[in-house]
């Protein structure tokens, strides 16, 4: 009773409540890639309604309950059960499509099959759609739809150049922007007319801006890095920053004998031909420390004495790492602002010109670091880059810099009323900053962070 | 940035998945009727009305151990679908992320005794105290929690989860506020950290891990005492005191 359907031809289906739509494919990973069915609830303009009307991986039921998708057994890897007595009456049919991560082609899967099952599992139709010469990796199999108040399936078969975030796009899901490109380096580039899909790719998890990304975890283990190594052009060494955003986490790896400083604090991890020794930076530092009551400006010295090594190092607070490459022009570095360096980078502290002589107590510590080589910033937050064009001028609270172009003329300033952000922080700090050069700023301030914590906190002891 | 998530799956017989990996991640199981899954006694966040929660110790030992660790608690509760299946949602109490590790009854896991989140039927979770041999230690020592068996543990971090791969023959040296979990296979040595680690004084840990490969190590990018210690000096009311 089962029917092989050829492309482009369509049957009926019968008057029945449920049935479900069995999709497989040999071998489980196509060319190393996941395969991931998915099902767009679309309307007479052949667009979903809204984000639920996509079933995938991350969001398996449709928000109308009519369309699931779960993973079967036998020649099915999965079922998309679709309840058509309650699929809403906006939605005019139903596409099934089948889509590969990473840069590879459905040619190189096998036995590509969708078949119709009635409820009880008997098979109504199938189709085969031919890959062998698919260059694409996404592919509608077939729709399920209405016409005039008869549920039909039709066996479509059209590739789609690009995965399922194109797919998704053209559908109208709002997608986010495709991530980074996870771990693994790339095969060899990608053919430059294709949009190359991360190999990371998907949650259906709508996000506060209605956006969906395709971001997808691995089932066990750790996430991607999301990050490569980098050759460092100045310092002669590669490093990497791993897990970009809130948790980062910088390695470098030295060569034999190359040494990096870093905040006290920083190390993580390190190879055994690593050695430390604590250290205070500058004949002048020791005393400094103590004036600049509870900060710790000591350093750490990380020195590859036995062969080559690698260090992983993190910043004490939440918050992201920015990689300098400093070469000619130094850099002005917040004293908590300052995660490592390597060893050509020359770190001194100081303290600001106080010309206006509106401070009273610690004052406005400062590192300068200059030479040729490269520096990592920390931040509580994000750090984000402002660049000034020459005679371009920028005031940011003090609480939020990071670091700044040396060669940037910049004056501090009393927050006059005007700006909110002084009353808020409790800062009456400023600077003005005058282009050409760099800014780096954080997106949060350590000293708001801990007003607005203290309010949650427990009394008593 | 995305906060992505796994694929509803079944390993080590059970079905589950990691939802927003990352900072705030959120483990979600579903439970066959009868089956249960173990967890941290504060992590559940929601389930069905099939499910139960019992509270348990694990193994016979932990009491008496339980009372050794000054201010951990080493109970668990046991989320049962015994009224027929369900689906739980469990998450740690601190910002990070959740691994996922899958036991196949050879390896067995170290876990930082906060590290535990979550383990299905077939994992046993026993505690044991760390080989001081050196006697370096006074105070509670280094416990850590053993998991053996064959299913699905969930261990928790403080910062991003990274795996350190360490080849045959070579080491790696981790700071202990910064361990996860790692194969008991796996040659280590604790190791009071040298004099020229300032990270003791601040982070008040003076220790280290030395791990001799093959094996993976999973670690946390961030510290949850260097955490204290950079949050403390920001709480505008107890600033005075500095320790």
């Amino acid at each position: 009773m089962s029917r092989e359907l050829q492309q482009g031809a369509n049957i009926p289906l019968p008057e029945i409540p449920e049935i479900t739509l069995g999709i497989g494919w040999e071998p489980e990973k196509p060319g190393g890639q996941d395969a991931d069915p998915s099902a767009f609830l679309l309307g007479a303009d052949q667009r979903v309604g809204g984000d639920e009307d996509f079933v995938f991986y991350n969001n398996p039921r449709s928000a109308c309950g009519s369309v699931q998708m779960a993973r079967a057994s036998g020649s099915d890897r999965q079922h998309c059960r679709i309840r058509l007595g309650s699929v809403p009456p906006r939605v005019d049919r139903i596409a099934l499509c089948l889509t590969l991560f990473g840069n590879c082609s459905l040619a190189q899967a096998r036995s590509l099959h969708i078949r119709v099952l009635d409820g009880q599992g008997g098979e109504l139709a199938v189709f085969r759609p031919p890959t062998a010469q698919m260059r694409e990796a996404a592919l509608i199999l077939g729709e399920v739809y209405r016409r005039n108040n008869q549920w039909k399936f039709r066996a479509v078969g059209q590739g789609f150049a690009g995965g399922l975030g194109p797919l998704a796009r053209n559908f109208g899901v709002a997608v986010e922007d495709e991530p980074a490109e996870a771990t693994p380096p790339p095969p060899p580039p990608p053919a430059p007319s294709r949009a190359a899909p991360s190999s990371s790719t998907a949650s259906a998890a709508a996000t506060a801006t209605g956006v969906m990304s395709l971001a997808k975890a691995p089932a066990t283990g750790a996430l991607p890095t999301g990050s490569r190594p980098v050759q460092s052009r100045v310092a002669g060494l590669s490093y990497e920053l791993l897990y970009q955003g809130a948790y980062a986490l910088a390695r470098v790896d030295l060569p034999a004998g190359r040494m990096l400083r870093a905040q006290s604090d920083a190390m993580v991890a390190m190879s055994p031909t690593v050695e430390v020794a604590g250290k205070m930076e500058g004949g002048l530092m020791g005393g400094l420390g103590r004036l600049v009551s509870g900060e710790s400006l000591f350093l750490q010295t990380l020195t590859a004495k036995h062969g080559a090594g690698s260090v992983y190092f993190a910043p004490a607070s939440p918050g992201d790492i920015a990689a300098v490459e400093l070469d000619g022009d130094g850099l002005i570095i917040q004293k908590d602002g300052f995660l490592a360096s390597t060893e050509e980078v020359h770190v001194n502290t100081q303290i600001q010109n106080l010309a206006q002589g509106i401070f009273s107590g610690e004052g406005f510590f400062i590192l300068k670091a200059e030479g040729r080589g490269l520096v990592f910033l920390e931040s509580y937050g994000a750090i984000h880059r402002l660049e000034l064009g020459p005679g371009e001028q920028k005031i940011v609270d003090n609480g939020h810099l990071v670091a700044w172009s040396r060669s940037m003329d910049y004056r501090l300033e009393s927050a006059n009323i005007g700006i909110v952000a002084a009353l808020t922080s409790g800062e009456a700090i400023v600077c003005r900053f005058q282009g050409p050069g760099t800014i780096y700023i954080q997106t949060r301030q350590g000293k708001q962070f801990g007003v607005w914590l203290s309010q949650f906190l427990p009394t008593g002891k | 940035m995305a906060a992505p998530s796994s694929d509803l799956q079944t390993l080590g017989d059970l079905t589950f998945r990691v939802l927003y990996r990352g900072a705030f991640a959120l483990l979600e199981v579903h439970l066959r009727a009868g089956q249960s899954v173990k967890a941290q006694s504060d992590a559940m966040v929601a389930m069905d009305a099939t499910v139960d929660v019992e509270g348990k110790m694990e193994g016979g030992l932990l009491g008496g151990i339980g009372r050794m660790f000054s201010g951990e608690s080493f109970f668990f509760q046991t989320l049962r679908a015994s009224r027929g299946p369900g689906v739980a949602h469990l998450a740690p109490a601190q910002p990070g992320d959740l691994l996922p590790i899958e036991l196949d009854g050879m390896t067995t896991y170290v876990l930082q005794k906060d590290g535990f989140l979550a383990a299905s039927e077939g994992v046993e979770l026993s505690t044991t105290a760390q080989n001081l041999t050196r006697g370096l230690f006074s105070g509670e020592g280094f416990f850590v929690l053993k998991a053996r068996g064959k299913g699905m543990l969930f261990a928790e971090s403080y910062g991003a989860i990274h795996e350190l791969d360490v080849p045959a023959g070579e080491e790696m040296i981790v700071d202990n506020g910064h361990l996860v979990a790692w194969p008991e296979s796996m040659h280590y040595k604790l190791e009071k950290a040298s004099s020229g680690w300032i990270s003791s004084f601040t982070s008040g840990e003076g220790l280290v891990c030395r791990f001799r490969g093959p094996g993976k190590v999973y670690i946390q990018s961030r510290n949850p005492a260097a955490f204290g210690a950079w949050v403390r000096p920001l709480l505008p009311n107890r600033r005075s005191g500095s320790s």
